[in-house]
């Protein structure tokens, strides 16, 4: 069941879907990857999927962008499907891949010309938005050298330009900051804030916590393939209502340590085992008093406290039992 | 089919970014010609068999036959060295010389009384070629000895055995009896040798170019034994070494977001292949200048042998690329790519031309891809295309070339995902 604030199908400006998807799956075998995601976002928005690796994150974006075929359900970019319009849902799609995907002997403009040309452009709007590319993403200094002298960062920089060089309608970001220095990431965040003031859809997928709450205007938490919150950001806040994480390490007999908190007020064990328990507590520093001398009680030694304020990041925990990162 | 050029401008301004692999592929054919013209003398001419003689028979007949073998027409193939036993064995033993042949004791009177008797002949394993036409000539030369001796056995048996006793030597009346023995036998056998009922008459076989009417009189030597199997070795070289591109682009990422992309993957991969044909026209042109310039050719023929180099090779560049992504890995994948290419090389008549194979192998190889490029570029570069084989051999190039491809195409999206 997917918590969500959000009616199923939600539609932005000019009432045009620009991503649809609708009950995906998608198996490899036993193995389900994607299981029932449905989603929706429209022109000039950040739609953020939310989850830790091996979620089922880049088989999403996988399926959309054509480069996996759906084991079941339906997607469709701008109306088009992907499945049997292909050709015409991936002429409105860029894509910037979790890794880099450049042509490493080849110069900056060389890349993005290939690509600008890969998605029809020719003559000199081709010439024009390769320009426009490289002024933006800052590489026109650095325009004809080989890629492979480029630093990481500048090579993030233009797997981004390569995605974005055709002016797509959608644009797809496969976790593209990770691995990226602080000061590149920021650059980043910039380059799909002034694509998404120009109107396009964006897929962003991450396990930053502080990305997606800076960039998205709609976010769904993913784990095991399954959607399992979906919402805006305050609606997401809203459904840990004033709940904070109360992440406590040590000793402790699960099933005593459960019943023990189980008899508290405002508070519930979101997950417990012998070295680890994290409770879900309303006003958590006034209740912590009467949690230790539970769990005391209960036979419990606790080792270390750590308290988490309202986040998605508590939601997730809450949702999952388990941090983002892990 | 815009797809299809960028992609190959791409491709070719990737190839041209590495220098490096540009020189050794062409340099490659220029590198295998020198290696082998210096493996076989520079001069173009046959290669000469050097055989070392153990003449143990010190008899007329003997000392004959060891004559008789570095004279005439065997001096084209044969150079002959006399030595002693020991120095002959150890000789053959280090490589040094072709064959060692032994002539025992009492060869030459065994012949004349018609026993039994054997010549030994200890080849060179280190050499394959040269050992072998050294065989086939002393067959030939050991048949020619024996008929002579059937023919002539008797005057050259009384010759041998020298005058009469008390008689220093043969007297004229002698001498005269038998020179007309000798001119009866062969007045005698005159109606079978004049004119001579069995001639030798090198032809050409099927599968060596037959009939050269109007090609160049440089024919049928080393250039037309070699020169096309080693220029498809290159070609070979070459495809298989683009046919790990579509490896390269998996690993640099590029290839996920060709799949993405609008356009069919078939322009993507078509792109690789027409860069392939430009790179590989690129390097027959130099292979084929080489060989008109060296080989004396008709410059008219160079055009059309580099276009058939350039499509046959490009339909093995179809072969290896979809060969190279069969691997579940890069290694896996460089593996599999090897052991197509040196049994290609080696039955397709690029190692060793198709006619020294055993028959077998040779009707095996000429219908390899590259074999049937092979025997169709001797044609184009030495002797005259029948427009009915070219046919045949382009339609099998590009059946193979074909199939490949559709086989590449459909896996290359699963390929890249994986």
């Amino acid at each position: 069941m997917v918590l969500s604030m959000a009616t199923p199908r939600v539609s932005f400006g000019d009432d045009i879907l620009m991503i649809d998807v609708q009950d995906l799956r998608k198996s490899y075998g036993e193995l389900v990857a994607v299981d029932g995601v449905s989603f929706t976002a429209g022109r000039g928005s950040v739609f953020g999927l939310l989850g830790p690796n091996g979620a089922g994150k880049s088989t999403t974006i996988s399926c959309i962008s054509g480069l996996l075929q759906p084991t079941g359900g339906r997607v469709s970019v701008l109306g088009h499907d992907v499945t049997r319009d292909g050709r015409a849902a991936r002429q409105h799609l860029g894509i910037v891949p979790q890794e880099l995907a450049l042509y490493g002997e080849l110069s900056a403009t060389d890349n993005l010309s290939y690509w600008g040309a890969a998605y029809g452009l020719r003559g000199s709007a081709l010439k024009g938005r390769v320009g426009a590319v490289l002024e933006v993403t800052g590489l026109a200094d650095r325009a004809q050298e080989p890629v492979k002298t480029f630093s990481g960062g500048m090579q993030r920089r233009l797997n981004f330009g390569c995605g974005i060089v055709h002016q797509p309608q959608v644009l797809l970001l496969d976790e593209p900051t990770v691995g990226v220095d602080p000061q590149s990431r920021v650059r980043l965040l910039d380059l799909v804030r002034e694509q998404v003031a120009d109107g396009t859809c964006v897929l962003y997928t991450t396990h930053y916590m502080e990305e997606a709450q800076a960039l998205c205007d709609q976010i769904g938490i993913i784990d095991h393939g399954k959607l399992l919150a979906l919402g805006t950001l305050n609606e997401l806040r809203g459904m840990m209502g004033e709940r904070d994480i109360l992440r406590l390490t040590g000793r402790f007999e699960p099933a005593r340590a459960r019943a023990a908190v189980g008899r508290l007020e405002h508070a519930e064990v979101v997950t417990a085992d012998e070295g680890l328990l994290m409770l879900s507590v309303e006003a958590a520093t006034r209740m912590l008093p009467a949690i230790f001398s539970a769990l005391s009680d209960a036979g419990a030694e606790v080792q270390e406290t750590t308290l988490t304020q309202p986040s998605l990041e508590s939601l997730f925990i809450k949702l999952t039992g388990r941090e983002l990162r892990e | 089919m815009r797809f299809l050029l960028i992609s190959a401008r791409k491709d070719l301004r990737r190839r041209f970014a590495d220098p490096v692999a540009l020189i050794i592929w062409i340099g490659l054919p220029v590198m295998l010609g020198t290696m082998m013209s210096l493996l076989f003398g520079d001069d173009g001419r046959p290669p000469t068999a050097h055989v070392l003689v153990v003449n143990q028979d010190d008899s007329l007949i003997g000392n004959l036959l060891v004559g008789a073998l570095g004279q005439g027409g065997m001096d084209a193939f044969l150079s002959v060295e006399d030595v002693d036993l020991d120095t002959g064995r150890e000789r053959i033993d280090d490589g040094d010389g072709t064959a060692l042949l032994i002539v025992p004791e009492g060869f030459g009177t065994a012949l004349l009384n018609d026993e039994p008797t054997t010549l030994t002949l200890i080849t060179n394993p280190a050499q394959r070629i040269l050992p072998a036409i050294v065989v086939e000539g002393l067959e030939i030369f050991s048949e020619a000895v024996f008929y002579s001796q059937r023919l002539l056995g008797a005057p050259i048996r009384e010759l041998v055995d020298g005058p009469s006793t008390g008689q220093d030597s043969f007297d004229t009346a002698t001498i005269a009896v038998l020179a007309a023995q000798i001119n009866n036998r062969l007045t005698a056998a005159g109606d079978l040798l004049f004119p001579p009922m069995l001639d030798l008459d090198v032809v050409t076989t099927d599968r060596a170019g037959e009939g050269n009417p109007g090609g160049p009189s440089s024919g049928f030597d080393f250039g037309r034994l070699f020169l096309p199997g080693m220029i498809f070795m290159s070609v070979l070289f070459m495809a298989q070494g683009m046919g790990d591109d579509l490896w390269k682009e998996k690993q640099a990422g590029t290839l996920r977001r060709a799949v993405s992309s609008p356009d069919s993957l078939l322009w993507f991969v078509g792109g690789k292949l027409l860069a392939g044909l430009v790179l590989i026209a690129m390097v027959a042109t130099m292979a084929v200048l080489v060989a008109v310039l060296a080989l004396g050719l008709p410059p008219l023929r160079a055009p059309l042998a580099v276009a058939w180099c350039a499509y046959a090779g490009t339909a093995l560049l179809c072969l290896f690329l979809s060969i190279a992504i069969l691997g579940s890995t890069k290694r896996a994948a460089n593996l599999i790519s090897t052991m197509t290419v040196f049994p290609l090389m080696m039955i397709g008549g690029s190692f060793f031309p198709l006619e020294l194979m055993p028959a077998w192998m040779g009707a095996v190889g000429a219908w390899t891809p590259n074999g049937l490029a092979v025997v169709q570029l001797r044609e184009l570069l030495f002797g005259t295309p029948e427009p009915a084989a070219v046919a045949v051999a382009a339609t099998a190039i590009a059946a193979t070339a074909g199939v490949t491809l559709l086989l590449c195409v459909r896996r290359l999206r699963s390929f890249a995902i994986s």
